[in-house]
């Protein structure tokens, strides 16, 4: 891939996560958090006129794209105290924002209900982002570089963690950056993954103690490709990649994996739990004594030990 | 049991009669040992280096016995003498006759390693010993010849290829290793003279945490040097008379024998009690032979009866047919297969492989196909296998290498169905803990909340044109974003300790301190751990004492740094900042014993 030049203009596909049950517990309220996202998306705009956009929207059932807008949607009435760019941009999203919420009508007032309320399919948004970028730079002869500014509220959802890691391995194949701005709850293991491997920043505000979205955002992901060479983030220096046993979601340095289903357990077990794999340890036990034996203090079991920070990569 | 001696393991043990008399057969890394019945010292001992023969009776036989003659090592080149061998014969008790086989078969394969390491060991030798000869162009110069030691590296990889590292006492191969390692690393050496040599801790002691260091060393001193695949090109230097003077080291020699096998035949037909050596290579450069593949000189040098007849020999094993039976040879290789091929549909006969036209370029091509078969040999380092060649398996192999994989018929594999019970428990270990959550978002989700206010917290109204009401505190927001900047630009210059430019002396004193410092800790702490007894006492009194030691010399590199005021910085502040850590723990490890000291006093 060449290297990006000064001139060179982005293209920036903004995800904004609208999952209606987890906003209800943000400090930051979602029309607040919308408006400094339009403030970064109108500078983004001003920023160069050949800057491209696409904004989608997605929550627990589904993803539309806000902006471009589709032939079909209606026209938007002008303003003569709105640059008309921006206008056109901002309307779009907030009546997309606005449309989708609404829609939204089974809003859980019960939090112990569902778990899974609170989560957002992100790979949906994510390779929906990925086919555009696609779209538009092969509709382009100029070199265009793309990014991803996910804006994300809902808690990983682990049903889609294959779908998810492979989107972000398309991403970074494709050189397409992936920033994310966390604006409240608890970290996100696969995002600041996503943000890892492409090459992006992990930003995690705290809302809750009143620090500033759009500063963030005007600070960090307004940059291209070709400033980020230059610039250095502020973003986490240290990801954890260990994971957690399935037995008791304890966090584990080293850990038992199954052979079969790659499941992780912090102790040994004849038969693995999640897919009910019996393991024969006599064969297991005397291949690992062979490579364990100018080791003193071998592993109590045979079962692999595995670093887990490499599986949770792979 | 065999009293073993120090660095000694036992391999094989078995149960056997010698004399009449009941015992057991020990094979060691050392020795080869017999022990009467009961009895802890061998009656019989045989070691390594005595070992000579052995000879086993028939697999038929009634008794299994196992004949063993060993003799003190024979002087180099001296012919084994008979009569001074020992013999020792072994009988095996016959109740059970495959395990007594089995059994002895162990001890057989183990002493024939030993002969063969030994016979490796000196044909290593061997093959390195040859002269060194200076000889110049057709007149003579000066020249000297001279034998090399056979010191290669294959005698070493062998002796620490079984190193069991971390034995106490430390066996003689790793006390070798330990040497090694501290003349190649000077800081380490430093380490352990402060160490080791003033008698803090024991040389075991000192080896017990740095075991992967000697690990390290064994594995880099066990690698060979595979050949060199350079082309052999003995260039003369001109010298200021005119002449030209080759040079023939020893290894020089030996790299020649490896392409010529001619010469190497000639030389060992003739060196020394024909010609001498240094007449040898004379007549080698001058010679036909050598010269054949250098364009002008060939018609000039002069006819030689040694290397003429090395030309012909090669002539004659080139020109053999026979040498390979053409009938099996694999036809994919076979350049006389692409002959009647067709022009019209495209297959043009090969045109490109003929034998060479012009004498003259044969040698050179005989050269390059030697050069190349050696290069090759050395590296599947004798791993090839090369069976008989006959029409059947030639078949096989056209059959193999003709196969389209793609037109042979799918074969179903066997595959059995993964069975994940419940897939949402599979990927739920990726997320953090979720009692994170509970805790972040406090006791508000506990009960339930009214779905009104929900829906009034996700109004979203306000205009666009309309300055935005509340983003935040931006000061706050930019002091912790430009720290963590601040400490991810810090991580990124991996020099950044040597921006500071502190004189190297300076450096150094603060990289010993820090050494020798946490050395000391972590033995100390290791022996506060233990209960105590009074040894142990003795050894962390002694190891806090020299605390002091260490403590002084931070004062004095202190002192030191403050004097030198380079480059308008502040050296002294700067070094006391990074000695202040090892000095923090150091105090700290002081007071833990000096309060432990207290309670067993107290105790007491």
């Amino acid at each position: 891939m060449s290297e990006p030049l000064e001139s060179d203009p982005s293209l920036l596909v903004v995800v904004l996560d609208v999952n209606a049950s987890s906003w209800a517990k943000s400090p930051l309220t979602v029309g607040n958090a919308l408006q400094q996202m339009v403030i970064f998306i109108n500078a983004y705009l001003a920023l160069k006129s050949e800057n491209g956009l696409a904004v989608l929207a997605c929550n627990r059932r589904e993803c539309r794209c806000l902006y471009p807008p589709s032939r079909a949607s209606p026209a938007i009435e002008r303003d003569i105290r709105v640059y008309e760019q921006f206008r056109v941009v901002d309307a779009r999203v907030l009546a997309g924002v606005q449309a989708m919420l609404s829609g939204a009508e089974d809003i859980v007032g019960d939090p112990n209900k569902g778990i899974e309320e609170c989560q957002t399919p992100m790979s949906q948004a994510l390779s929906k982002a990925l086919c555009h970028i696609h779209r538009v730079s092969e509709s382009t002869s100029a070199k265009v570089w793309p990014r991803i500014l996910v804006l994300s509220a809902a808690d990983d959802s682990p049903r889609e963690y294959i779908a998810l890691m492979n989107t972000i391995f398309a991403a970074q194949r494709m050189g397409v950056l992936i920033d994310i701005c966390k604006v409240f709850g608890r970290d996100s293991v696969f995002l600041q993954q996503a943000a890892e491997i492409t090459g992006g920043n992990y930003l995690k505000v705290d809302t809750a103690g009143h620090e500033s979205m759009l500063q963030t955002l005007m600070f960090t992901c307004l940059a291209d490709h070709y400033t980020r060479e230059i610039l250095v983030s502020p973003t986490k220096e240290m990801i954890d990649f260990r994971a957690t046993c399935f037995c008791h979601k304890r966090v584990v340095d080293i850990g038992y994996v199954c052979s079969v289903c790659l499941s992780i357990f912090c102790q040994v077990a004849p038969i693995c739990s999640t897919c009910q794999t019996k393991f024969s340890f006599r064969i297991v036990r005397a291949d690992s004594a062979q490579i364990n034996g100018n080791l003193k203090g071998s592993p109590r079991s045979g079962a692999a030990t595995v670093a887990m920070s490499t599986l949770s990569l792979a | 049991m065999l009293l073993l001696l120090p660095g000694e393991s036992i391999k094989h043990t078995s149960d056997t009669t010698n004399n009449k008399e009941e015992g057991t057969l020990y094979f060691t890394n050392k020795r080869l040992a017999w022990c009467k019945s009961g009895s802890p010292t061998p009656s019989i001992e045989v070691l390594h280096e005595h070992f000579r023969q052995q000879q086993v009776s028939k697999a038929d036989a009634k008794k299994f016995m196992l004949r063993v003659s060993a003799g003190p090592p024979p002087a180099a080149g001296a012919e084994v003498d008979e009569s001074s061998l020992t013999i020792h014969t072994f009988s095996w008790k016959t109740a059970d006759k495959d395990a007594a086989i089995a059994d002895r078969k162990k001890f057989v394969t183990e002493l024939s390693m030993i002969t063969t390491k030994r016979a490796m060991g000196s044909a290593g030798g061997a093959s390195t010993s040859g002269g060194q000869t200076t000889a110049s162009g057709s007149r003579a110069a000066g020249g000297q010849t001279g034998e090399t030691a056979a010191a290669g590296p294959t005698a070493e990889g062998d002796e620490y290829g079984k190193v069991k590292i971390g034995l106490v006492p430390a066996s003689a191969e790793e006390i070798k290793l330990r040497q090694e390692v501290l003349s190649k690393n000077i800081e380490l050496a430093k380490l352990h003279k402060s160490l080791v040599v003033s008698g803090l801790i024991s040389e075991d002691e000192f080896w017990s945490t740095r075991k992967y260091i000697l690990e390290t060393q064994a594995i880099q001193s066990q690698l060979r040097k595979g050949e060199s695949s350079t082309w052999l090109d003995l260039a003369p230097t001109t010298q200021e008379s005119g002449n030209f003077k080759y040079t023939i080291t020893p290894n020089v020699a030996r790299r020649i024998f490896k392409e010529f096998p001619q010469v190497k035949r000639a030389y060992i037909e003739n060196v020394p009690h024909v010609i001498n050596e240094k007449l040898f290579w004379k007549r080698f450069v001058a010679s036909q032979f050598f010269n054949r593949g250098r364009s002008a000189d060939t018609a000039r040098s002069s006819r030689d009866k040694i290397f003429d007849k090395c030309t012909q020999e090669e002539d004659a094993l080139f020109d053999n047919t026979a040498r390979y039976d053409l009938g099996l040879l694999t036809s994919l290789l076979d350049l006389t297969r692409t002959e009647e091929d067709s022009v019209e549909t495209g297959n043009a006969p090969d045109f490109t492989m003929r034998p060479a036209s012009k004498d003259n370029k044969l040698a050179l091509i005989r050269r390059f196909n030697r050069h190349s078969e050696i290069v090759l040999q050395s590296v599947l380092n004798n791993k090839r296998k090369v069976g008989p060649l006959d029409s059947k398996r030639a078949d096989q192999e056209i059959e193999a290498s003709t196969t389209l994989e793609d037109l042979e018929a799918a074969v179903e594999e066997k595959k059995v169905k993964l069975n994940i019970q419940d897939r949402t428990r599979y990927f739920t270990s990726m997320q953090s803990d979720p009692s994170d959550e509970s805790r972040a978002s406090g006791a508000q989700n506990r009960g339930p909340i009214d779905p009104s206010s929900i829906r009034a917290s996700l109004q979203i109204s306000f205009e666009i044109s309309q300055p935005v009401a509340s983003a935040g505190n931006a000061q706050k927001t930019m002091v912790s974003m430009l720290d963590s900047a601040h400490k991810a630009a810090m991580q990124r210059r991996p020099d950044r300790i040597q921006e500071l430019g502190i004189p190297e002396d300076l450096s150094h004193a603060v990289a010993e301190c820090h050494g020798a410092g946490t050395e000391m800790l972590r033995h100390l702490w290791a022996l506060l751990r233990l209960a105590p007894t009074g040894d142990r006492q003795a050894k962390a009194e002694k190891i806090v004492a020299a605390f002091d030691g260490v403590l002084k010399r931070i004062q004095e590199t202190i002192v030191k740094a403050n004097a030198s005021k380079s480059k308008g910085a502040d050296m002294g502040s700067m070094i006391e900042k990074m000695l202040q850590p090892i000095m923090t723990s150091l105090h700290a490890g002081k007071q833990a014993y000096e309060q432990r000291s207290k309670l067993a006093v107290a105790a007491a």
